[in-house]
């Protein structure tokens, strides 16, 4: 067994990440707006962000101009639900890099990045913009083999990712308590892999197995709130306030503000 | 404030179609709220949501969104993955969908309006819509709008449709109706656009002569429907609002 580093903090980790670099944001709908946060306040640039649910994180990264392109199933406030006003003002004069996909060809791609192969089956958009009007920037297309035709998705194997945990043990075995999505497949895609747990626990006091092996994972970050003002599973509710107050924000000071509430509640989680 | 009757009617009309038991793919929005009501009246199905979890029993608050883990995750039955997801979608009864945008060939258009490099507006996009219609055995769309003439062209933009075996079911405040090849009017309701509705669907389709009347709302059922309403103004929901005939939910407000 090998023993990583011990946790590290959320300023490090984030400075790994190289200006132009791809990074999967994780968890699709408990986001990780620490590390977003994190983001923004080193002044990151020309990110490649991939997301399943962009959500009010990517277009708080979007805004303040760390992202210059996204691969996204979709992007809102989901309270509401409401516009993501960055996002729309991006993909609306064309200064943002899309590639759309459905979540399920989106988590497809990682799977195919995870395998190590060229592409992965995945659901039939033939009939959909997908495809036909090449939203997905040129991601899909069709195998054929002796077994017969499949839809396939191109692999995603993201530079870094970051994936949020309920909990981590100092191996790097992670445990998620939400829905699994494209977590296991994305940590298991990418170069290398950050955790960032609510908390860190004994190895082998959790009640059952780990869903991410520590196999796959290079550094640890212990960081409470982490995806607040998302909730997280048997932790903290989501802030509804706290995605209504997004929707008020328009100018750089004021999206400022609000991280800065972000941070100051996350903390009391 | 009044409650909009044709709202409440469009959600019970919704509410009927829910599974008494077994597993239904819950979309966003209308759905939970579809759902939910179905569940306030002895409904006891099994929701599948694309964020990877199952939900077999009424989650304490309605969730805020199919991703409200500190929601769903105290009533979860099931977590898996994407993959895993979609793959029980098929074997599900039926998925529901939200449908802002539509049109007779159950197509639903999430992408926006104008061209692909620069849209005249741009919507969120798709999630896992595409994924669910294109497996889905039956697939039922809320459509949620209160013009009908927005279903009368095809729409601008696609971004999920039925697969190729899918039944599909329109339901909307005028009525119901079966999309596809054999396009029939399954209900009406007693809305004054419901004409226009019958109109709508029946160009280039038989239609039988005397569509069966949406069943009237009981006491109960309205009841449940207000009473969802209710929650979801509270939790953020800004169609909920709209329907009582409140201004989205402000900072502030009172929690569940």
């Amino acid at each position: 067994m090998t023993t990583i580093p011990g946790p590290t903090s959320l300023e490090r980790s984030v400075a790994r990440v190289e200006d132009g670099a791809c990074i999967y944001i994780g968890n699709f709908g408990a986001q990780l707006f620490s590390v977003g946060h994190e983001l923004i306040r080193q002044g990151r640039r020309d990110l490649h962000v991939v997301m399943g649910s962009g959500g009010i994180l990517l277009d708080q990264l979007i805004a303040e101009r760390v992202v210059s392109e996204a691969t996204v199933a979709h992007c809102w406030n989901p309270v509401g639900p409401r516009t993501a006003l960055a996002w729309r003002d991006a993909v609306e004069s064309g200064s943002l890099i899309l590639n759309e996909l459905s979540l399920g060809t989106l988590a497809a791609a990682l799977q195919a990045g995870a395998w190590r192969v060229p592409f992965c089956p995945t659901t039939d958009l033939a009939e959909t913009g997908y495809v036909t009007e090449n939203r997905s920037g040129g991601r899909l297309g069709v195998a054929t083999s002796s077994f017969g035709s499949v839809a396939v998705v191109k692999a995603l194997a993201p530079d870094i990712a970051f994936i949020h945990a309920s909990a981590v043990d100092p191996l790097g075995n992670a445990w998620i308590e939400q829905g699994r999505s494209d977590i296991v497949h994305a940590a298991t895609a990418a170069r290398s892999t950050t955790v960032v747990a609510e908390r860190i626990i004994e190895t082998g006091s959790y009640h059952r197995p780990a869903d991410v092996p520590g196999l796959v994972v290079d550094d640890i970050v212990i960081s409470r709130g982490a995806v607040f003002p998302d909730g997280a599973a048997h932790a903290y509710p989501r802030d509804i306030d706290m995605y209504v107050s997004y929707a008020t924000t328009a100018t750089p000071a004021e999206r400022s503000a609000w991280r800065s509430a972000v941070t100051a509640e996350a903390t009391t989680t | 404030m009044t409650v909009d009757k044709y709202t409440v009617d469009f959600l019970v009309s919704a509410a009927r179609l829910v599974p008494q038991t077994g597993w239904i793919f819950t979309g966003f929005n209308w759905p939970i709220l579809a759902v939910r009501t179905a569940r306030r009246l002895g409904h006891s199905p099994v929701e599948l949501f694309e964020s990877g979890q199952a939900v077999a029993t009424m989650t304490k608050q309605i969730p805020s969104s199919t991703t409200d883990f500190h929601e769903l995750t105290a009533s979860a039955v099931w977590a898996g993955t994407t993959a895993d997801t979609f793959a029980l979608v098929s074997r599900a009864r039926c998925a529901m969908l939200d449908a802002a945008d539509t049109d007779l060939a159950g197509r639903v258009n999430t992408f926006g309006s104008g061209p692909v490099d620069q849209p005249t507006f741009r919507s969120a996009g798709g999630g896992g819509s595409a994924d669910a219609a294109a497996r889905a055995s039956t697939l039922i769309l809320l459509h949620g709008g209160s013009d009908v003439t927005r279903l009368s062209t095809p729409v601008e933009h696609v971004t999920a449709t039925p697969g190729p075996t899918t039944s599909v079911l329109l339901v909307t405040r005028w009525g119901v109706a079966h999309l596809g090849a054999e396009r029939r009017i399954v209900e009406i309701s007693n809305h004054p656009d419901a004409a226009a509705f019958i109109e709508i669907v029946a160009s280039g389709a038989e239609l039988p002569t005397e569509p069966s009347k949406r069943t009237i709302t009981t006491p109960a059922e309205h009841e449940a429907a207000v009473t969802v309403l209710h929650e979801a103004a509270r939790r953020g929901y800004r169609s909920a609002a709209k329907a009582l005939g409140q201004p989205p939910r402000s900072l502030g407000e009172t929690h569940d």
